[in-house]
């Protein structure tokens, strides 16, 4: 009786090892021959990019008027201060303050999908403790792209809802990516509005991007509706800003990979209103 | 017939099934915004020279400190930093910079050249975008040094938040020091930051409220030098002083119109303050007021078309507003406790004030229609209010409590944080903020 115990435990351990150990690597037979891990292809781009630039390009000050400093015994001759002219913005009528965005619907109990917690993002994440085929997910999100393919082949057929693919992303869905991202700006501290801006509610800054399976900004995002060059100086800081805070909270790697292609292309909506609550 | 509405059926059908939309985008608005400085890396500016490389030095650091004291800036500590700039006209290694933690870098470079002036250049980098946000030279001599920080500090904090800055501003203040038996009060200026102060008067007579002309370098103050108190106005530059006029009785409160042609102030007559204005040039004198209350701290709008003052014609001192000519005037607090010293924001938008509830002090803010009314700070005895010239920071004197009690200048943010003291030689109140020097 008391050997059992022991023995029990060395086996499932061996069981849960060897398919840790052994599925993947069979998994891994279907992998196509060239990998490339996203990182190093980035910085790669980025190498090259700023090596053409530094030696093609000289970016040069805006030379400003010489002012000879007056020779009388003035206590301080003044520094040329000289702003240059900024390029004459377009005569674009401000874009119209967005409709405030509809008050939140409370969160319907059952979801007939489960979602992963949104967890802060430690690389890897750590497989939740019961669940096999998440944490393949997770740890197949570190990897190359194109598995993922083959995996969704594979679990379309029993996945309830395939419905509601074929109208759009549902609502549940979209609030629970709201609430994780939100969350995600709140710790990471990724967005920060003048607050003491005049007129909040102009600075509304709609900005669209892409991302990778890996969560990682797939190309620059983009500020929509022009305000980039608005006449509004204050909406000009609002949407860079707002681009800024897309950069800097990346990488959004707590999404569901397996819905990437729901969440693979977004627009954040900043609107410092709902910030102030006026 | 029916044949043919049967496909077009099935097509329809199988559109609506094979039609799968790319996944509707996703919009999400975002909400969580933080309250959080920019970090921003500053880099001593590159210098050839021992002289250069001190001054690069040097306006490092009164620019760090300069947006540092703002509140909406962080500058990285300089010790962290990896890459080492050689040349502010090469792009600098974005990675190393983001890696630090910085969102933007400022570099610039120092040059005294053969006619012995100094010229600096400097790029402002937005390390998310990898972009330059601003390229700027400045030339001037090497011993004004301090002004080139501050308009540096200017520039970049206009490119980064929107407002107009105010760095390159001054404050004049009544430096106090002495037993609190035998104070000596003299008329002082410094920079905003607090640097290079130095006296206006030498002392003998009693100086208040001095404030600037927003045209010129002029002040207005009131001094009790010729026994009775009189406004005076004091040329900064070439030093000269005036009385403003020969009045009957008590003139003070002087403040400039937004034109600088003219001065507003209070004249006590057997005991009745009223307002008037004295025009500069033709020495034009006009009543504002008429009535026997308390009528006195006039301060105009920054368009120069009404007036806020204080006046207890209601029982209690309370904010008012007419029109420039005297017309029209309306209350405009009605809380609870005594207002006085309104001054309008340069930016228009709003009224700061002093106000009193028993024992306490506060120093708040309201629109012009009286409607808003928000508190910034409270203490055992705070006053004065003076905006900075984007109407975003204020100043006002704080006196502490006791026997050993002090008086100081303190500057606070329009919404309340970064409450900050600002150094002053010995004791400081009644500060004055300047316009942005040209």
């Amino acid at each position: 009786m008391k050997l059992g115990l022991p023995i029990s435990l060395l086996g499932h351990s061996a069981a849960v090892a060897a398919g840790v150990i052994i599925l993947p690597q069979a998994m891994r037979d279907y992998e196509p021959a060239v990998f490339i891990p996203a990182e190093l292809v980035r910085e790669a781009e980025i190498a090259d990019f700023s090596d053409v630039r530094a030696a093609a390009e000289e970016p040069e000050p805006e030379p400003e008027p010489e002012e000879t400093p007056e020779p009388e015994p003035e206590p301080e001759p003044e520094p040329a201060p000289p702003p240059p002219p900024p390029p004459p913005p377009e005569p674009e009528p401000e874009p119209e303050p967005e409709p405030a965005p509809p008050p939140p619907e409370p969160k319907p109990k059952p979801e007939p999908e489960p979602e992963p917690e949104p967890e802060p993002p430690p690389p890897p994440p750590p497989p939740p403790e019961n669940d096999f085929l998440a944490s393949l997910d997770n740890l197949a999100a570190l990897r190359d792209t194109s598995r993922d393919a083959e995996r969704r082949e594979v679990r379309r057929a029993p996945e309830i809802g395939a419905n509601r693919r074929a109208v759009g992303v549902g609502e549940e869905f979209r609030l629970t990516v709201r609430d994780a991202i939100n969350s995600h700006f709140l710790t990471s501290g990724c967005w920060n509005p003048p607050l003491g801006a005049p007129n909040p509610e102009t600075l509304n800054v709609d900005v669209e991007f892409r991302l990778k399976r890996d969560g990682t900004l797939d190309g620059a995002p983009k500020v929509l509706g022009g305000t980039a060059s608005s006449s509004n100086q204050f909406l000009v800081i609002a949407a860079e800003e707002a681009r800024r805070a897309v950069i800097r909270c990346e990488p959004y790697d707590f999404l569901p990979p397996a819905r990437y292609e729901d969440w693979r292309e977004m627009t954040f909506s900043f609107d410092p209103r709902a910030v102030l609550g006026r | 017939m029916s044949r043919l509405f049967a496909a077009l059926l099935g097509l329809i059908a199988i559109a609506a099934a094979g039609f799968a939309p790319a996944a509707a985008q996703l919009r999400i608005d975002i909400t969580a915004a933080t309250q959080k400085p920019l970090p921003i890396a500053i880099p001593d500016f590159l210098g050839a020279g021992a002289q250069e490389e001190r001054i690069g030095a040097d306006l490092a650091t009164v620019i760090a400190n300069n947006l540092t004291r703002s509140g909406l800036f962080g500058p990285v500590d300089q010790s962290a930093f990896i890459e080492r700039i050689q040349d502010i006209d090469v792009q600098p290694r974005f990675q190393d910079w983001r890696l630090v933690g910085a969102d933007a870098l400022l570099v610039g470079g120092v040059d005294i050249d053969d006619q012995g002036r100094l010229n600096v250049a400097f790029r402002l980098w937005d390390l998310t975008v990898q972009q330059q946000l601003v390229g700027l030279r400045i030339q001037t001599t090497p011993d004004n040094w301090r002004r080139v920080a501050h308009q540096v500090s200017d520039a970049i904090y206009e490119r980064l938040t929107g407002e107009t800055g105010y760095f390159d501003t001054r404050i004049v203040f009544i430096a106090e020091s002495g037993p609190k038996t035998n104070r000596l009060k003299r008329l002082a200026i410094m920079d905003q930051d607090g640097a290079n102060p130095s006296f206006l008067t030498d002392g003998p007579h009693l100086v208040l409220t001095p404030r600037f002309s927003p045209t010129n370098q002029q002040i207005t103050f009131l001094s009790y030098g010729s026994g009775q108190p009189q406004v005076y106005l004091f040329n900064i530059e070439t030093g000269r002083r005036e009385v403003l006029g020969d009045f009957p009785g008590i003139t003070f409160a002087p403040r400039f119109n937004p034109a600088g042609t003219g001065v507003i102030f209070t004249l006590e007559e057997d005991g009745n303050s009223d307002i008037w204005t004295m025009d500069l040039r033709t020495r034009q004198r006009q009543q504002l007021t008429r009535d026997p209350a308390i009528d006195t701290s006039p301060t105009y709008e920054p368009n120069g078309r009404r007036i806020t003052f204080n006046s207890d014609r209601g029982g209690e001192p309370h904010i008012y507003v007419m029109n420039a000519n005297g017309s029209n005037a309306q209350r405009i607090s009605f809380g609870r406790g005594r207002y006085s010293t309104p001054v309008w924001s340069p930016r228009g938008d709003l009224i700061a004030f002093t106000k009193s509830i028993r024992q306490t002090f506060y120093i708040g803010v309201m629109r012009p229609d009286g409607t808003g009314e928000r508190i910034l700070t409270d203490g055992y005895f705070v006053e004065g209010p003076t905006w900075s010239p984007n109407g975003r920071v204020l100043m006002f004197t704080k006196e502490t409590r006791g026997q050993q009690s002090r008086s100081e200048i303190i500057s606070i943010d329009l919404t309340g944080f970064n409450e900050r003291r600002v150094p002053t030689p010995g004791d400081g109140s009644d500060p004055a903020w300047s316009p942005l020097l040209d």
